[in-house]
């Protein structure tokens, strides 16, 4: 007969005793958050960087070919085929070839139809181009069309003009979409060249485009990789830093404790975005100083508050009697003392994690965080403002809003986090 | 009786407290010129009143913090010169349990945590004979083996108290100070742990000191007696000496007290 | 004589996780006018949340019930809405806590804290007021009143404290005083003078006190009658002339035996076992889980009822006969 009733486990180490609203809906937020970073790739419709008319996917069935030399000199393309990729893997047996030894007059167009078989997915196909294409043609990063080079090296697209002429003649269209050239940019805003906005939709452009034409959506799930990357590295980096010196401080007290008190007091007198900047200034900019930097100019808060509360903990008679047993100070640390700490520490990382997300945003705004093509929520924000935005307030509203919402909710649900946690250790404690 | 465990000559303690508003310094006297020769296997009880230095000197004792001046002899060696390294060496000898059975636990260790790790660390034993140890232990302050599985916040005070006691006799202390381990409990228990700690002095060879304020039970527990008086020792003697003849008024008037209330 | 406060058939529960916990059972208690009625019982047994509850103040942080009655002066306290009993609290019905500090306003000073009373309850202002605060500080054995008056409750020691906590209660004449372990955290001289204090100024007003503690030589000294709460049940109320020797109940018995620590063969007294969380499910009398001495079989299944006697009541099916 056991009159106790028994804890959970997961209580016994988080302090998390009662699971509260907040903590339900910041946790699920965080972990959802976490999967669409994980499985970008594949929950996005499309390239993230690829300009609407390089993402032009040929569907099944009929697709055209439009191949105009811009150029002011004839062309001749030895081979052109259309490979179909299906999840990584060749198809070998649904190689096109559109023609061979073919010669393309200056402004000469040549218009093809070919069909694409289904090949039993529903999938997205890649499909490649191949020509006889001189040098690297590195246009990796497109999505579902890609150009392969065939090894042949006397073609004609065997400059550095290359790619640009390429470009310029070909365009390949989607089968669905009645539309004749570039697509508008603004799905949900007016027709644009008398295309209707139900085509748009079916060609999967949920959100519309941005200003370089690219697909808002796919930015949008493609940004929360840098933004998760970011605010939990750089939130691990300030709580590797700024645990050990609150637990230290706290502990030794005394001309330890001014000392690196001292220091957090003199840093956190300067504003932090300035600290920030600087370093990134100082030493360049990717992603990984950014978090580095948004990391190290975050420790002082998270220091100091281990301060405090390790300064309160060992005023307690159970840390004074591990003391008396004889127990070396770093195993009293790690056996008596951080227990009682973790779930304050899994609060400050929450917190921590919501304002490096800000930090990041805000960086990304001025350029200088993540930086164009590779999109992230505060780049996104800029892009509304920049050249080639939209001309009408709406326009601009428009790729304002979501990025604007995507980084209101990932804060929030961090903060959420972190009151639930915070919330259930006031159970505890009570 | 010459054999003292502990041997205290001028000792001296005095907190410096700052007002938080007015910045006016005050100075806390908590132990002013103690001497103390507590004689080996002994059950050495030491009276006064609220914020007398009590537990301060209990705390010097064990070099939980540092005098100012004088010196602590314990067992032949002067505690007060040790360094930190040396001090943890022989820290197991002294033991303590707490006033305050809230605080005295960590919450977030279970009991035979509590009560295990301090012979694991220091004894260095495999997991199976530290359970052995531990099991041995609450059956001998009298606490079932399922408590071992359970966290300080499902024990009553007694419980608690028991369990500290187990904590520090599980390393074989040669002195335990037992801070006022009856004060913050109520009768019904209190009877439990003082029982426990007269049997198991009984059994056992250490000194005990027993502090605490409530004269029927120091009357009972201890041989000898000293009184503090804002952090001065007043008057120390055998328990019988201090009853009949108390010549501090303070005594006098904690002695008087007594009888008024039996 | 009527009684100045008659608690009937008063339940207090709360509800937590869907499951409604009782911490009060059907309490029954009477306190005449001027009388000292001490509460004892062990640590968790109910005794500050009856205290608490007298005057509804919400301590609790779930949702709370009150059942029964409790009339003071013969109307209801538990009619009252929270304006009305914002007259009672204080005025009628002082309260004094065990920790003195967490009920004083650490930014104001003694005679700022102390006037704010009596002008809530409209009872003095000007010079009248502080006139009352100093006779009344003077009451408590402060000898320089107008020094304490100036100072901030950080500035006072914990006995000092507990007296200005006294005052505060005792200025408005309450008629009735609930002391909830004011001393327990004093050593005994401190414990006499407070104590003493408390006794001159009811005796002075004609005050009722309901004096709460675990400390039984205390209550045996300054109640006159005394109510055991065990388990959240008043399981004996008797006169405190008749308590150590005329005690009916058990528990009472045992308690007492406790609390005086009259070894016997080198061995304390103590009751086995403890007291029951307020969750647990008990059937029958709550005491037979720690080897009631009297226990019967009709223990194990059926709760007792309070059953009268002249000197007073019990809650038992086999009481100690009575003596004599
Ligand atoms: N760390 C500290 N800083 C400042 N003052 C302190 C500190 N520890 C104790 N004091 C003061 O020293 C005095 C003696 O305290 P101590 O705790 O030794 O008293 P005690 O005799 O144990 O009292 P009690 O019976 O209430 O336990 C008190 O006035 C207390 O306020
Ligand atoms: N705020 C609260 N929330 C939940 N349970 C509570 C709360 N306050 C008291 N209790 C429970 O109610 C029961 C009675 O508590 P109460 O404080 O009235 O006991 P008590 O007799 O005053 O004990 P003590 O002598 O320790 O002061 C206890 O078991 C306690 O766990
Ligand atoms: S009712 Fe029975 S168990 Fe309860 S106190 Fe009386 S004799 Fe003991
Ligand atoms: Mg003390
Ligand atoms: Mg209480």
């Amino acid at each position: 007969m056991s009159l106790f009733k028994r804890k959970t486990k997961l209580s016994e180490h988080t302090g998390v005793e009662r699971f509260n609203l907040k903590f339900l809906i910041g946790g699920t937020g965080f972990i959802v958050l976490l999967l669409i970073a994980i499985f970008a790739r594949q929950l996005a419709p499309r390239d993230p960087i690829a300009k609407f008319a390089e993402s032009q996917a040929p569907s099944l069935g009929k697709n055209h070919l439009y191949l105009k030399n811009l150029s002011s000199e004839p062309v001749n393309i030895d081979e052109l085929r259309i490979k179909i990729w299906y999840r990584g893997y060749k198809d070998e047996a649904n190689e096109i070839i559109l023609f061979r030894n073919a010669a393309l007059q200056p402004g000469e167009q040549y218009n093809q139809t070919f069909k694409i078989r289904d090949i039993g997915n529903n999938g997205s196909i890649n499909v490649k181009l191949t020509t006889i294409a001189g040098s690297d043609i590195n246009l990796a990063y497109r999505f579902n069309c890609r150009i392969e080079d065939t090894g042949n090296n006397d073609g004609l697209l065997s400059s550095d003009l290359k790619m640009e002429s390429f470009k310029n003649i070909l365009f390949i269209k989607s089968g669905n979409s009645a539309c004749e050239d570039y697509l508008p940019r603004h799905v949900f805003f007016g027709d644009y060249q008398g295309c209707k906005i139900v085509d748009h939709l079916r060609g999967h452009y949920i959100l519309g485009t941005d200003s370089f034409e690219r697909d808002i959506i796919s930015r949008l799930i493609y940004a929360t990789q840098p933004t998760i990357l970011v605010a939990l590295c750089a939130m691990i980096v300030s709580l590797l830093i700024g645990v050990p010196i609150g637990f230290l401080s706290g502990y030794f007290g005394g001309t330890t404790d001014k000392l690196l008190m001292r220091v957090s007091d003199t840093i956190s007198a300067f504003p932090r975005f300035f600290l920030i900047i600087s370093i990134v200034a100082l030493w360049g900019q990717n992603i990984l100083l950014i978090t580095i930097a948004i990391g190290i100019t975050g420790w002082m808060e998270p220091a100091r508050f281990i301060n405090v509360k390790v300064k309160t903990l060992i005023e307690q008679d159970y840390i004074l009697s591990a003391v008396s047993t004889g127990r070396i100070w770093w195993r009293i640390m790690y056996h008596d003392l951080l227990p009682n700490i973790l779930p304050h520490i899994l609060v400050l990382a929450a917190y921590g994690a919501s304002s490096a997300i800000l930090l990041e945003s805000t960086l990304s705004y001025i350029n200088f965080g993540v930086r164009e093509p590779l999109p992230s929520w505060g780049n996104m924000l800029a892009n509304a403002f920049g050249t080639g935005a939209g001309s009408t307030g709406l326009e601009r509203l428009w790729q304002v809003l979501f990025p604007g919402l995507a980084i209101s909710i990932a804060v929030l649900m961090f903060n959420f986090l972190g009151d639930g946690v915070q919330k259930s250790i006031g159970n505890e404690d009570e | 009786m010459t054999d003292n465990i502990v041997k205290i000559r001028g000792l001296n303690k005095t907190f410096i407290r700052k007002t938080l508003i007015t910045r006016h310094v005050e100075y806390i006297y908590a132990a002013r010129n103690v001497n103390l020769d507590i004689p080996r296997d002994s059950f050495y009880g030491l009276v006064g009143e609220t914020g007398s230095g009590k537990t301060t000197l209990g705390k010097l004792i064990l070099r939980l913090i540092e005098p100012d001046s004088g010196s602590i002899i314990f067992d032949g060696i002067d505690v007060t010169r040790l360094s930190q390294r040396e001090i943890r060496r022989i820290r197991p000898m002294f033991q303590v349990i707490f006033q305050n059975p809230q605080s005295a636990l960590n919450p977030k260790q279970r009991v035979k945590q509590l009560i295990g790790n301090p012979i694991r660390f220091q004894k260095k034993l495999d997991s199976k004979s530290v359970e052995k140890e531990v099991f041995r232990l609450l059956d001998e302050v009298q606490l079932s083996a399922e408590m071992a599985e359970y966290f300080p916040h499902q024990l009553s005070g007694g419980q608690i108290q028991r369990v500290e006691i187990a904590r520090a006799l599980g390393l074989k202390p040669k002195l335990l100070v037992a801070d006022e381990p009856v004060t913050s409990l109520d009768a019904s228990i209190r009877g439990h742990i003082l029982n426990l700690l007269l049997q198991l002095k009984k059994n056992r060879e250490f000194t005990v000191l027993f502090i605490g304020h409530d004269l029927h039970i120091m009357e009972k527990m201890c041989d000898i007696l000293s009184v503090m008086y804002k952090g001065e020792i007043v008057e120390s003697g055998s328990v019988k000496q201090i009853f009949n003849a108390p010549t501090h008024k303070y005594t006098k008037k904690l002695v008087s007290m007594r009888y008024i209330s039996d | 004589m009527s009684e100045l406060l008659r608690i009937e058939d008063f339940s207090f529960s709360y509800r937590h996780r869907n499951t409604t916990i009782s911490i009060l059972k059907k309490l029954d208690i009477l306190i005449f006018p001027g009388e000292v009625v001490g509460l004892v019982g062990e640590s968790g047994s109910g005794k500050s949340t009856l205290a608490k509850a007298i005057l509804r103040i919400p301590d609790f942080k779930y949702e709370v019930s009150y059942k029964g009655s409790i009339y003071l002066n013969g109307n209801d306290l538990m009619q009252l809405n929270d304006t009305q009993l914002d007259r009672i609290r204080g005025n009628e019905i002082s309260i004094i806590f065990q920790d003195p500090l967490s009920y004083l306003n650490p930014m104001f000073t003694i005679h700022r804290q102390i006037k704010e009373v009596l002008k809530h309850h409209e009872i003095a202002n000007g010079i009248v007021a502080d006139e009352m605060i100093r006779r009344c500080l003077l009451n408590v054995s402060f000898n320089y009143p107008d020094r304490i008056m100036r100072s901030y409750p950080f500035e006072l020691s914990g006995g000092m404290r507990q007296r200005i906590m006294i005052c505060m209660a005792m200025i408005t004449r309450p008629k009735l005083l609930i002391a909830d372990e004011v001393t327990s955290s004093l050593d005994a001289l401190i414990e006499k003078e407070i104590l003493d204090n408390i006794n001159r100024l009811c005796s002075d007003y004609g005050t009722s006190v309901l004096l709460i503690s675990h400390n039984l030589p205390t209550i045996l000294k300054y109640a006159n009658r005394i109510a055991i709460i065990y388990f959240g049940h008043i399981v004996e109320i008797v006169h405190v002339n008749n308590a150590q020797k005329g005690a009916r109940h058990p528990y009472t018995k045992a308690l007492f035996s406790c609390a005086l620590a009259k070894v016997k063969d080198g061995v304390f007294p103590f009751i086995e076992g403890s007291i029951p969380k307020p969750h647990d499910v008990i059937v029958g009398c709550p005491f037979h889980l720690r080897n009631c001495p009297r226990a019967i079989d009709a223990c194990r299944t059926t709760l007792p009822e309070m059953e009268s006697y002249d000197e007073g009541s019990f809650r038992c099916h086999n009481p100690y006969p009575v003596e004599g």
